[in-house]
């Protein structure tokens, strides 16, 4: 069994009606020494040209003393179910691979894709020959500089394929690089009538990162506030032999007034619960 | 009571999970002609460096019989907006609306559509009007270049901290203090503050010059009928003030997966309206 207290980590999506600064400082405050970079504007521009103002934030962070071990990507329009070729397909290509280098000017380790976006009046086989073309290109630019990218299945409404973890699994083999593993979101997971038991089940040590959130059929929610079974849910995770970080992701407007009382109260119900496991 | 069917502007932003084709069939069923083009993924790259190819869009709409009358530069979908505080985010955000500005004309359009953008929730709100007004300013210059107007609409609470009232509107559009900077209602975030069409016309009268028409309860985007709002007297306020603009039908995320029939049953509620 291995204690999921100890490898929660915040994230900066639920701070975004505050500056950067301001998300470190809480983190400390809360006694947190590691947290999870969503990498978005009005905290940091990553966009398909550049990632400048990442070094200003990661020297902000490492001079605080908060380590960065993952980051996640915003989708904005960019999509890996756009014809690699294309206008769009090119741009989203240029993107995450420009996200690939933001996250190692943090030191992070592991870079967290959602796969939104995409047309639906395309072919299934289609669009995961699309992805698995974009995400050699995006594997190779992480390989070469030792990171690894998490990939999630993706909500009905944000996406026209990749919904559960056998699309997944079939598309980690056909892109074939160590370099790509799987991201389990518990509320994603749970929306497609899937739990994180199954997940770490059928694809095992390739789940290199959770989000753990609980959920409706609307959106994320903290820990208490949704539908989910949160001891089911460590309980999966504890005895799946799972190592890696977990974030608490639950990215909501309901929370942006105050993010750190959200996220004192979020943190308490996951350790709480994990206590009594 | 009666409106012109050019009046009614179809919106790409619910097909969004379609081909951009598909929009325009769909327009070409439904009886719309004119179309105002949301700059978003899949249909069309709009970013700091560049913009797709209008000549392609124009001519496929030409050869549809559609024409475009006006253009959105979202605020929410890429990196950008109007209020942006960091100098990088300024010095792009600023690129990306003046090639809207450029889009925008070139596909024909007399309107460009914006918004105030947003500020931190912890900073004086003030200060991210003072950065509003200056990037608005700034992406008027453009636009009065290009012969574009930029219209000004208010958002919804959950969408900024901004502008968001006649009161709101009526200080940042005296900060601008452009003549390329003109107002537009959004039905839906005009109905979520409170406030009429009515009063509207009696604060900015004929600096309105363009209204994305929807129904809502009071939030939502919603095609006529799947609201509250009344439809004819909402009508009435636009021709009681001589209001000959666009009315666009910017229906939101609720119809993503078929867009199609919302936009049908959008019409068909307009249609007892058309003068033509």
């Amino acid at each position: 069994m291995y204690s999921v207290s100890e490898r929660l980590l915040n994230c900066s999506v639920q701070y975004l009606s505050l500056s950067f600064g301001d998300f470190v400082n809480m983190q400390l405050a809360q006694g947190c020494v590691a947290a999870d970079i969503f990498a978005s504007v009005p905290h940091m521009l990553v966009d398909r040209y550049d990632c400048t103002e990442c070094t200003e934030c990661a020297g902000l962070a490492r001079r605080k003393g908060l380590r960065t071990p993952v980051f996640s990507v915003k989708p904005y329009g960019y999509s890996l179910f756009f014809e690699p070729y294309s206008e769009l397909g090119e741009a989203s290509i240029a993107y995450f691979r420009n996200c690939v280098r933001a996250a190692r000017v943090f030191g992070s380790e592991t870079l967290c894709i959602y796969p939104a976006n995409g047309i639906r009046d395309e072919e299934p086989e289609q669009l995961q020959e699309n992805a698995a073309v974009a995400l050699r290109y995006i594997c190779a630019e992480a390989a070469s500089l030792g990171m690894r990218i998490a990939l999630g299945t993706a909500l009905e409404t944000d996406a026209p394929a990749l919904r559960t973890r056998m699309e997944l699994k079939k598309l980690l083999l056909r892109v074939g690089s160590d370099t790509l593993g799987a991201l389990l979101d518990t509320h994603v997971a749970y929306q497609a009538g899937e739990t994180p038991g199954h997940w770490l089940a059928d694809l095992g040590e390739r789940v290199f990162h959770i989000r753990l959130a609980d959920g409706r059929n609307n959106g994320y929610r903290a820990w208490g506030e949704g539908c989910y079974p949160l001891a089911d849910t460590l309980a999966d995770i504890a005895t799946s032999g799972y190592k890696g970080l977990i974030t608490l992701y639950y990215p909501n407007g309901r929370y942006s007034n105050d993010p750190d009382r959200a996220d004192r109260a979020n943190r308490r119900a996951v350790e709480l619960a994990g206590e009594r496991l | 009571m009666k409106i012109r069917r050019a009046q009614i502007a179809g919106m790409n932003q619910h097909y969004r999970h379609y081909r951009y084709e598909a929009y325009l069939e769909s327009m070409c069923a439904c009886g719309i002609t004119s179309l105002e083009m949301w700059c978003g993924s899949p249909h069309f790259l709009l970013d700091s460096n560049g913009y797709s190819d209008c000549g392609r869009y124009r001519r496929m709409a030409e050869e549809r019989g559609l024409r475009y009358v006006s253009l959105t530069s979202p605020s929410m979908q890429w990196q950008y907006q109007l209020a942006a505080a960091s100098p990088e985010q300024r010095r792009k955000s600023l690129r990306y609306f003046a090639n809207g500005v450029h889009a925008a004309a070139e596909l024909g359009c007399k309107v460009m559509a914006i918004n105030s953008g947003w500020g931190y929730g912890n900073e004086p709100r003030e200060d991210a009007f003072a950065r509003s007004a200056e990037m608005i300013a700034n992406v008027a210059d453009t636009a009065r270049e290009d012969g574009v107007l930029l219209a000004l609409e208010t958002l919804q609470p959950m969408e900024s901290n901004l502008v968001l009232t006649i009161a709101d509107a009526r200080k940042l559009v005296s900060m601008v203090s452009h003549p390329s900077v003109k107002l537009m209602i959004d039905n839906v975030a005009v109905g979520v503050a409170g406030e009429t069409p009515e009063q509207w016309f009696a604060e900015f009268g004929n600096d309105i010059v363009h209204c994305h028409f929807i129904d809502g309860a009071p939030s939502g985007h919603m095609a006529w009928g799947d609201g509250e709002y009344p439809l004819e007297k909402t009508l009435a306020a636009f021709a009681d003030h001589g209001y000959e603009g666009i009315l666009t039908a910017e229906l939101g995320g609720r119809y993503l997966n078929d867009p199609f029939s919302a936009e049908r049953r959008n019409m068909s509620m307009l249609e007892r309206f058309l003068a033509d």
